[in-house]
């Protein structure tokens, strides 16, 4: 085995991802080969509906493929139990939290639930992990607040530690940083890039921000309605794949700011 | 607090009972004996059981629909044991006097309940392993109740007087008459249904995230959903069987529980609750039996007057519905 392999945490082969229905299986996206190294920083891109959410959900098993087949770890995805996942992939969704009495510390801790008993009972380890995450995100000072008095760019924060927490190998993150101002915005990106290296874990985002996404990216992974495309920034940018993705009148790439900007009329 | 309230509720019945017995002139050991060992005990025992199933029912429906709505009748339980209990009484003039008698049992009340529950509670369970939806199942099981109302229109309007008052006492609701072999019946399976629900502790908590983090946290949810149903549906069914569609209870004391306790961890929320529900349940029986010795009034009248101006009134000061 090559140290190309030896790296690689998730790898798909003509994978097909969509919903069943009962006439006919909706597909979203065909023939999709990816590969992910270990302790990278992805970003997604894509227009709305092309599928990014649905890529997340199934490369987490959180909903089945329609064909072909996911390896994670080198090992068919199908084999695992869905504890056994949570215990190698972790979730930040864009759905929102159901109104509850949570403090943030019980939020983080759920992320222990893979590791605990059968009653969820937190040992000396798992309330180390939880205390480490939540200084990773600087959500310690809150730590006794309860999640719906936090504005949205806290919360996010939450739930980002609570991923921590579940000390996974891979992080998966659905447009972590929708809804938020710009300052928000950066902290969380670069947050996340600083995880992903300090702590060696591979991280995937789904987002809308191309030029923060350019700028921090180690690769990223253009999604168009007909394939896939990736590779890292300035890969994408020489050969036009950016500029493509969001093929619209209105807009238009400009590669010296790395940046969607209006089109003068 | 709460231990001093459940001791004050379960001894002031039989202590009015002992005084009423003492003015009464029937002072005579063996009666005031037997009214509390064979009577007000097994009503006490009753009451913490139907109390502390019900609400914790309510709890579990609550947090796995994710509904504030939602109670332990939303399966569409009661309306199956109401149909049961129905169909044996407003359908017994039909079948002349022989059947007429035996309806009128109180062990067939509680077998036709038990059935017309269970039944309902397949069709729904069935149906809730087919939808994927988890509101939908909230929504089937609204239908299935309007469904069984509406089937017991038809018959009461074909029933007499006598029937129907007979099918009305029941509906009222009531945690007296039972035997120490029901009470046995009863804590054994509220034991089972217990024991399940300790199994899902972990699983509810993270339910609070969603269906979606749950399952990304290693929650298997289509087990839980069938544990939350199976033992909702168990609990539900035996406090009807016994104890009449007592209402209210199920849907307020979760609302009361967190609006006190101010936490959603169903670790802490569980206890809580079912003693919650038990003291309630055991103050409304102390107040239904107030008027006087002879009357009491229907224990869901007493249930629903004396609680829902409680929760409107915290709802109102706290103005959020957490779960």
């Amino acid at each position: 085995m090559d140290t190309n392999t030896t790296n690689l945490i998730l790898k798909t082969e003509q994978l097909s991802i969509g919903y069943l229905t009962k006439r006919a299986p909706i597909v979203v996206q065909q023939n999709l080969n990816i590969a992910l190294n270990s302790g990278s920083f992805v970003c997604l891109l894509g227009n709305n509906g092309v599928g990014k959410s649905t890529l997340l959900r199934t490369l987490s098993l959180m909903q089945l493929p329609l064909g072909g087949h996911i390896f994670l770890n080198q090992k068919s995805i199908e084999k695992y139990s869905s504890q056994e996942i949570a215990l190698e992939i972790s979730l930040v969704l864009t759905e929102p939290i159901p109104q509850n009495n949570l403090s943030v510390l019980e939020v983080v801790a759920l992320g222990r639930q893979p590791y605990t008993n059968w009653i969820g009972k937190l040992t000396f380890d798992d309330h180390n992990f939880i205390e480490q995450a939540m200084e990773q995100t600087q959500i310690t000072k809150f730590a006794s607040k309860k999640l719906h008095e936090l504005s949205d760019g806290q919360k996010q924060r939450v739930m980002i530690a609570r991923a921590l927490a579940q000390n996974t190998s891979l992080i998966f993150l659905d447009e972590p940083t929708a809804h938020l101002d710009i300052h928000y915005k950066v902290s969380i990106l670069s947050l996340l890039k600083n995880i992903c290296k300090s702590l060696n874990k591979s991280i995937v985002i789904a987002t809308h921000e191309v030029s923060f996404a350019t700028q921090l990216a180690d690769q990223l992974w253009l999604m168009f309605p007909d394939k896939f495309v990736s590779g890292t920034p300035d890969e994408l940018i020489k050969n036009k794949s950016l500029q493509k993705l969001f093929n619209s009148d209105l807009v238009s790439f400009d590669t010296n700011s790395k940046h969607f900007l209006i089109k003068p009329r | 607090m709460a231990l001093l309230n459940l001791s004050l509720g379960s001894v002031s019945i039989p202590f009015k009972d002992i005084f009423h017995s003492l003015f009464g002139g029937e002072s005579s050991n063996k009666t005031w004996q037997y009214i509390i060992t064979d009577y007000r005990l097994p009503k006490t025992i009753t009451a913490i059981l139907v109390g502390s199933s019900l609400s914790i029912s309510g709890l579990l429906m609550q947090t796995l629909f994710r509904n504030p709505l939602a109670g332990p009748f939303v399966l569409g339980i009661s309306s199956g044991a109401s149909l049961g209990v129905a169909f044996l009484l407003l359908s017994a003039g039909l079948f002349g006097s022989t059947f007429s008698n035996f309806a009128s049992t109180s062990y067939s009340m509680v077998l036709a309940a038990s059935l017309g529950a269970f039944l309902i509670l397949l069709v729904v369970l069935i149906t809730a392993a087919k939808v994927r939806n988890t509101m939908s199942i909230l929504i089937i099981g609204l239908m299935f109740g309007s469904f069984t109302s509406a089937i017991i229109s038809v018959l009461a309007y074909f029933s007499n007087a006598e029937q129907l008052q007979q099918f009305m006492f029941w509906s009222f609701g009531s945690v007296g008459n039972l035997t120490w072999f029901d009470i046995g019946l009863f804590l054994g399976v509220e034991v089972v249904g217990f024991t399940m629900i300790l199994f899902i502790v972990k699983p509810l908590n993270s339910l609070l995230l969603g269906e979606n983090y749950a399952k990304s946290m290693g929650v298997n949810f289509k087990t839980t959903r069938k544990i939350a149903l199976i033992a909702t549906s168990l609990l539900t069914g035996v406090v009807t069987a016994f104890a009449g569609p007592i209402a209210f209870i199920g849907l307020a004391v979760p609302h009361l529980t967190k609006l006190i306790m101010t936490t959603s961890n169903h670790k802490v929320l569980m206890p809580a609750v079912a003693l919650m529900g038990a003291i309630l349940m055991l103050i409304s029986d102390t107040i239904a039996q107030l008027p006087s010795s002879t009357y009491t009034l229907p224990i869901n009248a007493v249930t629903t007057l004396f609680g829902a101006p409680i929760v409107i009134w915290l709802l109102v000061r706290k103005r959020k519905i957490l779960f």
